[in-house]
């Protein structure tokens, strides 16, 4: 009904761009930096992950937007936590648990940010069939493969809504009485489409003899490639 | 996952897939606490009354949780899965105790704040374990619960006008999707 050639390509492009650090070893830097930062208290560990994430930074080679995402997330949580330390014990002995803590949360997200941003869909597919069930991990690998596809097809949905006379701009939508409009025109339409997507995929899966074997089976060019 | 038809589990993957990229969205633009709970009901809620299996929810909660804990969203790294694990839990559980309430309003609107008071126990758990002062995580988990209380609420009341037109449609099997087996 729609074209879907566009997302596709754009994937594909992506595809074509190698990745700074194989999508297994990403993941698994991620969990445990992650959990480093939970688990460490002492200034010295968190200056350690904090240095360990600036290599991480310039390995993977983030682009600006992601950067300034991590930067104003970094600002608003620290903000809330040092606002509350100093509303809960003034601003002499509030002012560096908060900034602590802060700094903690701040490395327990980081991590994730700066890896899972450099992988490729297919590589962290194969990547995720290592961790997972390989029904889980084709399930979970192939909604996200998809997303984009959804992500245009629901644009278009709601662009015909909207030549029909749908209230679902953004703007009309902070009058509560067009919020009707938005569940019967454009959500309700977007549901039964993502069914017959994900109808379409598992017909296409089981075609391809999918769930015969118990380990997930990919083409040869899907294989993530040793380092 | 296995006791599922592919197309369902698949419906369940969109739905945790469509719950992270909305959080993600939305994040940056709003800035208000606990508003994120909005899109967790109603995804969460969406995928247990479209799928009518015991633990559609939690399923969709767990892929989501997954996603976003890959994808390094949410402020607890790992621990993001319990955060979006917790209140499909509270939505599995509801169906359960509460078989019909998909055709009611005011019950979904019930079972999107108690998910949303699951988010008392993520964000304590949490800023426990990063070693937060007792005193302040109460205050801090009390006050982000009563947000994601109030917006899971709200976005929980979408899912009956919803789940009444796909009936019309007849994409939902009309014997299925009010009686959870």
């Amino acid at each position: 009904m729609f074209s879907t050639s566009l997302p596709i390509r754009r994937q594909h492009d992506q595809l074509q761009a190698p990745p700074p650090l194989p999508a297994g070893i990403a993941l698994l830097l991620c969990f445990v930096l992650s959990l480093a930062a939970i688990l460490a208290r002492a200034p010295a560990a968190l200056a350690w992950l904090s240095g360990i994430d600036l290599v991480l930074i310039f390995v993977q080679r983030l682009d600006r937007r992601t950067l300034l995402r991590g930067a104003r997330l970094c600002l608003w949580q620290g903000g809330v936590v040092t606002g509350l330390y100093l509303l809960r014990y003034g601003p002499a002995a509030g002012l560096w648990p908060g900034l602590h803590i802060s700094w903690q949360l701040l490395l327990v997200f980081l991590p994730g940010l700066i890896l899972i941003s450099g992988v490729s869909g297919s590589r962290m597919a194969h990547a995720l069939g290592k961790i997972l069930p390989a029904r889980s991990a084709f399930v979970l690998a192939a909604s996200l493969k998809f997303l984009p596809l959804l992500i245009t097809e629901i644009a278009a949905i709601a662009e015909a809504q909207r030549l029909r006379g749908a209230k679902i701009r953004p703007r009309e939508l902070f009058w509560p009485g067009n919020w009707g409009d938005l569940l019967h025109c454009l959500v309700a339409p977007a549901v039964v489409r993502i069914l017959e997507i994900a109808d379409n995929i598992a017909c296409a899966a089981r075609i391809r003899e999918f769930g015969r074997y118990p380990a997930r089976s990919c083409w040869p060019g899907d294989r993530e490639e040793s380092p | 996952m296995k006791h599922l038809p592919l197309k369902e589990s698949l419906f369940l993957g969109f739905c945790a897939a469509l719950l992270v990229i909305t959080k993600a969205a939305f994040r940056w633009h709003l800035g208000i606490s606990g508003h994120a709970m909005f899109f967790t009901a109603f995804f969460l809620l969406l995928a247990r009354g479209c799928v009518s299996f015991r633990g559609a929810a939690t399923l969709a909660g767990l892929l989501a949780g997954i996603a976003a804990a890959l994808l390094g969203m949410g402020k607890g790294g790992p621990l993001v899965v319990s955060k979006v694990l917790l209140p499909a839990l509270a939505v599995d559980f509801g169906a359960l105790l509460l078989p019909w309430l998909f055709g009611s309003v005011l019950l979904c609107a019930l079972i999107g704040a108690a998910a949303g008071v699951t988010k008392f126990f993520g964000t304590a758990g949490l800023d426990l374990l990063v070693g937060m002062d007792p005193a302040v995580v109460w205050r801090h988990s009390l006050l982000e619960a009563v947000a994601a209380m109030a917006f899971g609420a709200l976005g929980a009341l979408g899912i009956p006008p919803v789940l009444r037109r796909l009936r019309a449609y007849g994409v939902l099997n009309p014997g299925t999707k009010e009686e959870s087996r």
